[in-house]
């Protein structure tokens, strides 16, 4: 079975996402097993993909514009060229093997969306912040920054299908089954999360597993006892030459969701070819 | 008689207005008074919207009030969540290599690393009355008016490539001692490094040679 990573980008007036895809494909690159390290593209325009110092790092390059931004996500069934995905944020890093992650979801799973994150100390996140939409309408803590699922599956099929439908029609679904905290914006999660719910699908898709692990820095969810606006006003971000990433005084073994996407400068980017380029 | 529209056409397009959220606040100090929806404080003058998270934050006590503040100089009036914030990046800045630093035109202060001598040249811009000279498109400089204590310290932790965890060795200059001319550490024997400093000048950069 054809396993690899889909990530799905456009154009944006302020942030390069094809940058923040390309860093997270070099870090697939460096950190993943053969036959786990397969990455395809999805991307409005690849005319900038071949301006890249590496753009093998991206094994398939799929042009396609029908929606904007994360929205795009939504298609990930009928996007990915893969038999089995995982569908990533962009603004993400590797740091780490997580081939046996993979291995289990192929074994045991058709469809399976991360439901916990954690801060960067390693602790799960109990605070809901930005989760009030799904507190108070009941909803699974679904979140489609990793999400997993085989070409082949009914389940995963009418899972998306009915997320797309809620995506494009936000208010109507809002007005039914949200009502108790309207979303400002009916995004990827919710739409995830309640096409699980709605389909009664929740206990297969998103049982309580230790991985995957992602470390997830919204700055209001860090358990600190302060109000935060931006995490990098309190701790630093340090990747080293090895691309190992420290948060604060934290090394990071799980991917970390780095949220703020000027992390990813000119300079982590040459590290992280320098790394792809030596192995 | 008026004909009622039917309830499911009504409700596939009601669309519900979001609310609106407003701090009330002393145009003396800044102090934010209140916060709450718009109907709340119709009487009130000193009154700005703010973002709806901050303000169910405040509401539900995750934000203190008493910790909030508007800031008069800023155009856009948001709220400054805390006083006296030290963000990390000024106790901590790593000073950026030249290399990836094209937006810093006109550095304040300009280290280099020369590595066959295996020195380090600590030099302020002519700007600041120091020695490092700018890029010809800035001549002639005119020299900044600066007022500031000249025994001030400025310590240069030397660290792992990108790791101030990891510290190889500290080094410190008084500003005083870059006034006219430029200070060199030597001995400083590390295949990659990086410096951190607490940042006294906004524009810092190092050149590895």
């Amino acid at each position: 079975m054809k396993f690899g990573y889909l990530l799905v980008v456009s154009t944006h007036d302020t942030v390069d996402y094809l940058k923040l895809a390309y860093a997270l494909a070099l870090s697939i690159k460096n950190t993943q097993k053969t036959g786990y390290d397969q990455v395809a593209l999805v991307i409005d325009d690849k005319t900038p993909v071949g301006e890249l110092a590496s753009s093998w790092v991206f094994d398939h390059v799929i042009e396609w514009n029908q929606e904007t931004y994360w929205d795009g996500r939504s298609w990930m069934d009928q996007l990915s060229p893969f038999d089995a995905t995982v569908c990533l944020d962009v603004d993400m890093l590797f740091t780490r093997d997580y081939s046996h992650w993979i291995d289990y979801f192929l074994e045991n799973c058709e469809l399976y969306v991360a439901n916990k994150s954690y801060t960067y100390r390693g602790e799960v996140v109990t605070d809901l912040h930005y989760r009030k939409a799904f507190i108070r309408n009941n909803l699974p803590n679904l979140y489609s920054m990793y999400t997993f699922f085989k070409k082949d599956s009914e389940m995963a099929k009418d899972f998306f299908e009915l997320g797309r439908h809620i995506i494009k029609n936000p208010v109507e679904f809002s007005n039914l089954f949200l009502t108790n905290y309207k979303p400002r914006v009916v995004g990827t999660d919710e739409a995830f999360a309640l096409s699980a719910k709605i389909l009664d699908i929740v206990n297969d898709i998103a049982y309580p597993l230790e991985f995957p692990k992602v470390v997830h820095m919204k700055p209001m969810i860090q358990n600190w006892p302060w109000p935060a606006e931006a995490w990098s006003d309190h701790i630093g971000f340090y990747i080293n030459k090895k691309g190992e990433v420290k948060l604060g005084n934290f090394q990071q073994h799980s991917i970390v969701h780095y949220v703020e996407k000027d992390k990813i400068n000119n300079e982590v980017i040459h590290i992280l070819e320098e790394i792809s380029w030596k192995n | 008689m008026e004909k009622l529209m039917d309830f499911d056409e009504w409700l596939a397009n009601y669309k519900p207005q979001d609310p609106e959220y407003f701090a009330v606040f002393d145009p003396q100090t800044g102090e934010v008074k209140s916060v709450g929806p718009k109907h709340a404080f119709e009487n009130e003058k000193n009154k700005i919207l703010i973002d709806r998270e901050i303000a169910e934050a405040i509401i539900e006590g995750n934000i203190k009030i008493g910790s909030c503040v508007i800031d008069p100089t800023a155009n856009s009036l948001e709220i400054a969540e805390v006083k006296n914030i030290h963000k990390i990046d000024d106790v901590l800045h790593r000073i950026q290599d030249v290399a990836y630093a094209a937006d810093i035109e006109k550095p304040d202060l300009y280290i280099s690393y020369d590595a066959n001598q295996k020195t380090l040249t600590v030099e302020l811009s002519e700007e600041l009355e120091g020695t490092k000279k700018l890029p010809e498109k800035f001549q002639p400089v005119k020299p900044k008016k600066v007022v500031w204590d000249g025994d001030t310290e400025m310590d240069f932790l030397i660290t792992e490539y990108n790791d101030p965890n990891v510290l190889f060795e500290m080094i410190s200059v008084k500003i005083n001692e870059l006034k006219g001319s430029s200070v060199t550490f030597e001995n400083i024997d590390y295949s990659r490094f990086s410096v951190y400093t607490r940042r006294i000048f906004k524009n810092c950069v190092i050149e590895y040679k």
